[in-house]
């Protein structure tokens, strides 16, 4: 083909829907072709347009970003090494240091947290592994811990206090949010112990009594819990919320005994 | 230290000094339209989900994978991700189809579009510059750019779809990139994206 000929289908090389001989002809001649190179790269540059007319996702499910926190403490990519495809080796005694470009009080948790960790790495290495595990859930709290103090320092907040039910008498919770936005978080304390199969599932509930959930959890040994969690449209939309005992792992309705309830 | 007036590109940097915060942050501020556009390729929330997440892990693992030097992150991101929303798609239809009539879908999408409250406002602008240059397409021709872009088929499999020759679907291709490319110009968009 001539520069012509292939300027005749850039357009389309450039959406990835060439195929064939043409896409063979244009691939060959671009290697060679500084003018048409250019042509390409502009050709790129209109289609890479095309990715903002799709429209941003109304909500996405709110465990999405623990999920994907959660992935990447788990990586455990050599800190000098250049990137490279190897996957993460079984950990010896030279872990990786954690970064003290944290925020202080959360380098200051790492470093305690990561001595420990040194500790048990005296020992048998599959307690390491173990701990690894661990260390990753701990950095994960400490980031949504960090969500919810910035919560709580937002002009605007609200306080609700949430009622125990016969189910748990002595339960009390506060919910913080700010009506117009969609991040709140719970604070509650005396929640009943619960066997290993069983969470506290906290549910928001709208005007028509539909509920969303707003998350899973389990209560400390002492009783005591917090969760931070997004909603999927503004809180004021909802009226009131509710905390019920559910499977572990969640339900995607109340299913079980409620413990904790309230209106927004 | 207040990531907050940091530009995508400057937190990619952190990214490679495993920087959870500035992770965090570029999640919040592009998780919706990762899941956006995977959206409109597998029309699932759910597999879009898993797009997301994929695309953020590997962002995570390998930031180098961004080169600034290519234009500017939001874009590149988006990109990433339609390629392995098409990836998935492709590997769960042998001939990739739709429910709906093509070109139909990306008409409704277009309608009920909302910025959220806290959209970039050049995100914003060129999502609205778009917008409007396809709604001055003919839908034959927004029918065949949305096969291509978000359906991720080629000009035969567009043709064999539609039951048209390929010559005519090369040529409505070539139309609605060229009509694309004017009306963008015409609303005072740079093609060099800054």
């Amino acid at each position: 083909m001539t520069c012509d000929e292939i300027r005749e289908n850039l357009d389309i090389y450039a959406l990835g829907a060439l195929d064939g001989g043409d896409l063979r002809e244009v691939a060959s001649h671009l290697a060679t072709c500084a003018d048409c190179r250019a042509e390409a790269q502009r050709a790129e540059k209109a289609v890479a347009y095309l990715a903002f007319a799709a429209p941003p996702a109304p909500r996405v499910s709110a465990d999405l970003k623990t999920r994907v926190l959660a992935a990447a403490h788990n990586e455990r990519t050599p800190q000098a090494r250049p990137s490279s495809g190897a996957p993460a080796r079984r950990p010896r005694l030279s872990f990786r240091w954690p970064s003290f470009r944290l925020a202080p009080a959360a380098a200051l948790a790492s470093l305690v947290i990561a001595l420990g960790v040194f500790a048990w790495a005296l020992s048998l290495q599959g307690r390491l592994e173990r701990q690894a595990s661990e260390i990753a859930q701990l950095q994960v709290r400490s980031q949504q811990y960090r969500e919810m103090t910035d919560l709580l320092t937002t002009p605007g907040l609200i306080e609700r206090v949430m009622a125990a039910t016969d189910t748990a008498p002595r339960a009390t919770a506060l919910m913080y949010l700010v009506p117009s936005g969609t991040k709140a978080c719970l604070l509650a304390r005396d929640l009943p112990t619960l066997p290993s199969n069983q969470a506290y599932q906290l549910w928001l509930i709208d005007a028509s009594g539909q509920r969303t959930s707003g998350g899973v959890f389990r209560a400390r040994s002492d009783g005591s819990a917090w969760l931070v969690f997004d909603a999927p449209r503004p809180l004021s939309t909802f009226a009131a919320a509710g905390v019920t005992i559910e499977p572990a792992g969640g339900s995607p309705g109340p299913t079980g005994a409620r413990v904790l309830g309230g209106n927004l | 230290m207040d990531y907050a007036h940091l530009s995508d590109e400057q937190l990619v940097i952190l990214l490679a000094q495993k920087d959870e915060q500035a992770l965090s942050l570029l999640y919040d501020r592009h998780a919706r339209h990762v899941v956006g556009i995977s959206m409109a390729v597998l029309r699932d929330q759910s597999q879009a989900e898993d797009v997301a997440q994929d695309v953020f892990v590997k962002l995570w693992r390998q930031p180098a994978s961004y080169d600034a030097g290519r234009g500017r992150f939001a874009p590149w991101l988006l990109s990433v991700a339609r390629h392995r929303a098409i990836d998935l798609l492709r590997s769960q239809h042998g001939d990739v189809s739709f429910d709906q009539p093509a070109g139909e879908a990306l008409l409704f999408t277009l309608a009920d579009d909302a910025a959220g409250p806290d959209e970039e406002a050049w995100l914003a602008e060129r999502r609205r510059a778009v917008r409007a240059a396809l709604v001055g397409l003919p839908a034959a021709q927004r029918q065949v750019i949305e096969l291509a872009y978000f359906g991720g088929m080629t000009q035969s499999q567009i043709a064999g779809h539609l039951h048209e020759p390929l010559g005519t679907i090369k040529t409505r291709l070539r139309l609605a990139m060229h009509k694309l490319r004017d009306a963008l110009a015409a609303g005072g968009l740079e093609l060099e994206l800054p």
